[in-house]
């Protein structure tokens, strides 16, 4: 029968035995009455996963919680130690004063355990007599499998060359252990022998080098690096060009900046973004038809022939980029006294390719001149536009550098441009209605059949706080007005911005 | 054996969409989800793919998760899960509530007692659901931030072991921590 006190006695007895047992599991859980939590009990994956939210300091501190949590510090994943006075921190980075911070580090490297280290990353002006320092955590970060590697050993570097003294940084400690283990490499203010024999680069994805003495063959050191993703190379001294001539083929960012270089030439199939700062030379990037975005800075032209090649050149020097969807130029060029010519110009050639993938340029462009209304460089762009047909957005961002300017009262176009059917929304800022700017607003509105957004701003937006050099005071009214005349001559719209946009 | 359980009411069926089923540990108890939410779990995605045709009515088993965490966790997939599911897009799509409606649901979401709250991270691990790792872990984390060793002691019900020669030792270690 149901109720028989025997079989409820067993009943009892058995839920009991239950209940035991799963105390016990708790208990040996850790988590005997589930209000207690040992973070030892936590899968290993996720430990690091939990302190990696914690900052070093923090997870530092915890080391006083418990003997587990003294080897859960030991663990600690992203070693990063700032001992520079200024400058941005990383979010990741602990600063540590100038005084301490050699000892700290050692201190630190010396208890962890070197298993779990994902990052290892100083930047401190480390004093030339102290190599024996510098190899110590290069050791310690080889020894441990850092997947990311980061040092700038003289962070008060002017950053457009290495300095003078550097400390030399051995990559083939990167390849001393039993398999490649290294991800991502920052290198800043050190000095390197690359050379074609040097492993552990397999897995590498990310090479940064900045301000870093190169002595040796870097095009040698990139044939191992078959999983490169994103290269950056800037301001490095002891390379004369930059032509690597096997296939990169999962390079997707290209960055080249301030190097003395003759040339570029790459093999990168699958490149996606392109950025380049220095003067007018060959680029080659063989291959590349995914390219989507590419950002041309030129060093400032002085040369009449340097200053007509430097806004053009992408067109006519780096047809490579022609598949690319968005194109930002940067350019600066001086001319003390211009010559007004329409038409040295519209001699130019055809370039090699015309760029048809491209949806949307900019051009920032500063120029330094006596006389505004006789400087004729930006005339060129008319004939450009013809080059990129399928054009949607064009933005130019122009400071004329001069000391007097006056709005150009002339009625004539001299540019004739091709028809444009594609170009909806044009931008312009520093316009004031400068003799060139105005020609080449109303060569567009003349042959765009589907403007749509015609924009003008007198103020400069160009982004290096070169406004207050902008002696000229800004005669508004009188813009505003050949902009109303504009807009009724052509029967478009042109609408002049009160305040600039947020870029 | 407890009875078969069904997912906290989702309604996938009737609007025709596909649904899971999945498998506690212990096969105590069977729930089924919308396909979407189910495939918010990186290991359940990879199972059906390896189970390919052959997925039956009969159910994924997860072996690593109990029947309490596994109702726990799906809580938290069909609240996240994408409007429409697409086995490749099911990743991208944005989750069909609000962004402040989530906040507010994971916020409660993590009001738990130690031992769900370690179940649950466990589980999103094991089942690789990202955000929900991501918010586990967040939630133990700032259960330590800012607090002094002792404090964390008292919150996490941990004691220490240390000798106080040995905690003199460990704080000498890291003194330019303190």
């Amino acid at each position: 029968m149901k109720n028989h006190p025997e079989q409820q006695q067993q009943q009892q007895r058995m839920e009991g035995e239950a209940a035991a047992k799963r105390s016990r599991l708790d208990h040996q859980r850790g988590l005997s009455d589930g209000s207690s939590f040992h973070m030892e009990d936590l899968p290993e994956e996720i430990q690091p996963l939990v302190l990696s939210l914690l900052s070093l300091k923090e997870v530092a501190r915890t080391s006083l919680v418990s003997r587990n949590w003294r080897k859960l510090w030991t663990r600690y994943p992203n070693l990063c130690f700032d001992g520079s006075k200024d400058g941005p921190t990383d979010m990741d980075s602990v600063k540590i004063e100038r005084a301490k911070f050699v000892e700290t580090v050692n201190s630190i490297i010396q208890h962890h355990s070197g298993i779990g280290l994902n990052k290892f990353s100083v930047r401190f002006s480390l004093g030339m007599d102290s190599s024996d320092i510098l190899n110590r955590w290069i050791c310690f970060a080889t020894a441990s499998k850092a997947k990311i590697i980061a040092m700038n050993l003289s962070p008060k570097g002017n950053y457009l060359e290495p300095s003078k003294q550097v400390h030399y940084f051995p990559l083939e400690a990167l390849g001393a252990q039993d398999g490649p283990f290294i991800q991502c490499l920052f290198l800043t203010n050190v000095s390197i022998k690359p050379h074609s024999d040097i492993c552990g680069f397999t897995k590498l994805k990310s090479l940064h080098l900045h301000c870093i003495q190169i002595i040796g063959d870097l095009s040698g050191l990139l044939l191992n690096c078959s999983s490169l993703e994103d290269l950056e190379v800037i301001a490095c001294s002891g390379v004369t060009d930059l032509n690597i001539p096997h296939q990169l083929n999962k390079l997707r960012h290209l960055l080249i900046s301030n190097m003395r270089i003759q040339m570029v030439e790459f093999h990168v199939p699958n490149l996606s973004h392109f950025g380049y700062k220095g003067s007018v030379i060959p680029v080659v990037l063989h291959g590349c038809s995914k390219l989507q975005k590419a950002t041309l800075t030129y060093h400032r032209t002085w040369s009449e022939e340097g200053n007509n090649k430097v806004l053009g050149h992408v067109f006519h020097g780096i047809p490579s980029v022609s598949a690319v969807k968005v194109l930002h130029v940067h350019a600066n060029t001086y001319t003390d006294q211009p010559l007004w010519s329409s038409q040295a110009h519209s001699s130019i050639t055809r370039p090699a390719s015309m760029f048809l993938n491209l949806r949307h340029l900019t051009y920032e462009i500063i120029i330094f001149t006596k006389l505004a209304n006789r400087h004729s460089g930006i005339l060129q762009l008319a004939q450009y536009l013809s080059f990129v047909p399928q054009l949607e957005t064009l933005e130019m961002h122009m400071l004329y550098h001069v000391s007097v300017g006056r709005c150009w009262r002339g009625d004539g176009i001299s540019c004739h441009m091709r028809r444009h059917d594609h170009l909806k929304t044009v931008y312009m800022s520093g316009f004031r209605c400068y003799r060139a700017q105005v020609e080449l607003l109303c060569g567009i509105l003349e042959m765009g059949t589907v403007l749509e957004d015609v924009t003008i701003e007198p103020v400069v937006t160009i982004p290096w706080g070169l406004e207050s050099m902008n002696f000229v005071s800004i005669p508004r009214d009188e813009i505003c007005e050949w902009a109303h005349r504009t807009s009724q001559r052509f029967g478009k719209a042109i609408t002049v911005a009160k305040r600039p946009p947020p870029r | 054996m407890a009875a078969a359980a069904d997912s906290s009411g989702d309604g996938g069926t009737s609007s025709g969409e596909k649904t899971i089923v999945l498998v506690s540990s212990d096969n105590s108890a069977r729930f089924e989800v919308r396909e979407a939410a189910a495939l918010l779990s990186q290991t359940v995605r990879r199972m059906i793919d390896e189970a390919g045709a052959d997925a039956s009515g009969d159910g994924i088993t997860l072996p690593d998760v109990d029947a309490k965490t596994l109702a726990k966790v799906l809580e938290y997939c069909n609240k996240h899960a994408p409007a429409s599911s697409s086995s490749s897009a099911a990743e991208a799509a944005p989750p069909a509530e609000g962004e402040e409606d989530l906040e507010r649901f994971d916020r409660e979401f993590v009001r738990v007692d130690m031992g769900t709250l370690y179940s649950l991270v466990t589980a999103a691990s094991y089942l690789k659901i990202e955000g929900l790792l991501n918010l586990t872990c967040q939630t133990i984390a700032d259960m330590i931030k800012g607090k002094t060793p002792e404090q964390i002691r008292k919150t996490l019900g941990i004691t220490s072991e240390f000798t106080p020669e040995e905690e003199d030792e460990v704080r000498r270690e890291n003194a330019w921590a303190f």
